[in-house]
């Protein structure tokens, strides 16, 4: 009896070990196409689970089965960390990221403007934050480009109205190509200086921000005079830098946060500078 | 060009310096996860950060007094050249806009803008400030010269820094005085340009240096006189249209 344990502790053993260093002549296929799945999410959770979620089934197997010790042991312990690796990782993305997207509310049965209310509903509320960025940010984590793509286009389509005849095309493309270029660049640029931003979310960003302009443009449709124009221009030019300024402070810039401000300033110049003249 | 190379030149605070020589020790799997700072591959974004490092140097060119391969001091960067001609794109068209408008109202017509202007200016100023010093620093190490794409790059592009001035100044509606401007730009550009490139052109044969110079200053000369008939002209009639 006692050299049947031994027996059944020693071939138990040995597939951990296999396991451990990849012996490819001792592991079985699906063992070996699982492990690079779990490769990057083991380094972050350094020994423990590991250890723990191998020990428990090893501990129960060993002893009930004897034909085939070994494969049950290991299949059921990777089998084990790569669901509880999988978890974490759908949890911890679902905690960060889409916090606000997955809502419990069924969407399925509910008529079509209540799911565009909804996404309206959601650019008002970024759009609030962003405009008084003095609150909390969190709501931006959440990023979309439903409301740059709605800023982008009012505005390039307000002022390709006012445009000379031959050219509201030229008008608009440029409107089109500087939000998205210009907010690219803007961004590549900060990341470019060290700063820790993400893209699309401050993408995002820079997009609501160009609210204000987008209000100036309106007024300066209605509003032919220069007096009025030029504060109202320069006043939302003003806002929008400022409220994203705001949104960059915390990209860890240190002593080149000037460096990332001027190209911003620079992007809302040009978009004011065009309502302006418009 | 070294890291440390690179590094040694650009002001950093001794707090990121320890961190990325820290970074570069001792082999720590988890640090590179928590060390954001540590070196990065050459495809991602960050491992070209270190081209973007700071610059005060605009001024170094338009008071061209020192040799400029010196100011930088072996660290030639992009964020200068790229900014510096974006911006000079958006002057250009904001100076002629304003300009523009105030013929306009001198004239007595409706002042209408012209989108056309940006397209130009962009085609106009990328193309010098990018594909002119590619094209320098290609003829050059063609010949010998051992040339730096980010230096010919940095120097192109800070040297673009007058022409913030010169367009912003000719708004003025005088004709002579936007000449005098257009060529005060030109020259001190011209001379900046050549400066800087001298050494390195120099160590080529004689006659081809010579005919690479005198391109660069064909090139240059070209630049000023289209900015000047594109974006610093205006004409304000003598008898305003009833």
């Amino acid at each position: 009896m006692s050299s049947v344990e031994r027996d059944d502790f020693l071939s138990s053993a040995a597939p951990t070990y296999s396991d451990t260093y990849g012996n490819p002549f001792e592991t079985n296929i699906p063992l070996r196409m699982e492990s690079p799945a779990i490769e990057p999410d083991d380094v972050p959770l350094p020994g423990q689970p590991r250890t723990a979620s191998r020990g428990s089934p090893k501990a129960s197997t060993s002893p009930a089965m004897n034909t085939l010790p070994s494969v049950s042991g290991t299949l059921g312990s990777s089998t084990t960390t790569s669901a509880s690796s999988a978890a974490a990782a759908l949890s911890g993305n679902l905690g960060v990221g889409q916090a606000s997207m997955s809502s419990p509310i069924d969407t399925l049965d509910e008529p079509v403007t209540e799911t565009l209310l909804r996404d309206l509903r959601n650019v008002g509320a970024k759009l609030k934050q962003v405009l008084y960025p003095k609150g909390g940010k969190d709501i931006l984590r959440d990023w979309d480009l439903w409301g740059p793509l709605l800023m982008c286009l009012t505005l390039s389509i307000v002022l390709s109205f006012r445009a000379p005849q031959d050219q509201a095309i030229t008008v608009f493309t440029w409107i089109f190509v500087i939000v998205w270029i210009g907010s690219a660049i803007v961004t590549i640029n900060a990341k470019l200086l060290g700063g820790r931003v993400s893209f699309f979310q401050s993408v995002c960003v820079l997009g609501y921000c160009l609210f204000p302009l987008v209000i100036a443009s309106v007024v300066t449709v209605f509003v032919p005079s220069m007096i009025v124009r030029g504060p109202c221009c320069l006043a939302a030019f003003g806002w929008a830098s400022w409220a994203s300024i705001g949104f960059l402070s915390h990209s860890n810039l240190a002593n080149r946060r000037a460096l990332a401000v001027y190209p911003l300033i620079l992007f809302y110049f040009i978009l004011g500078w065009m309502i302006l003249i418009s | 060009m070294s890291h440390q190379g690179a590094y040694s030149a650009i002001e950093i605070d001794d707090d990121e310096v320890s961190r990325r020589f820290s970074a570069g020790g001792t082999f720590d799997p988890h640090r590179n996860i928590q060390d954001q700072t540590a070196p990065k591959p050459i495809w991602s974004v960050e491992y070209y950060a270190k081209f973007f490092d700071v610059l005060e140097r605009c001024f170094a060119t338009v008071i061209p007094k020192d040799n400029f391969l010196e100011v930088m001091g072996g660290a030639p960067d992009l964020y200068g050249p790229f900014w510096i001609s974006t911006t000079v794109v958006f002057v250009l068209f904001v100076a002629s806009s304003i300009a523009d408008s105030i013929a306009a109202y001198m004239n007595g017509s409706k002042y209408e803008y012209d989108f056309r202007q940006l397209t130009f200016a962009f085609g106009a100023v990328y193309t010098y400030a990018f594909l002119v010093p590619t094209l320098v620093w290609a003829a050059t190490k063609y010949f010998g010269c051992q040339p730096n794409l980010l230096e010919m790059l940095s120097l192109y592009g800070y040297g673009m820094a007058i022409w913030i001035p010169v367009a912003a100044l000719s708004v003025l509606p005088f004709e002579l005085a936007r000449w005098i401007l257009v060529g005060i730009g030109g020259g001190l550009s011209g001379v900046f340009l050549i400066r800087n490139m001298y050494p390195v052109l120099s160590r080529a044969e004689a006659q081809t240096s010579k005919i690479i110079l005198i391109l660069v200053i064909i090139f240059h000369g070209a630049l000023a006189v289209l900015l000047k008939f594109k974006f610093f002209n205006y004409t304000i009639l003598d008898t305003p249209p009833k």
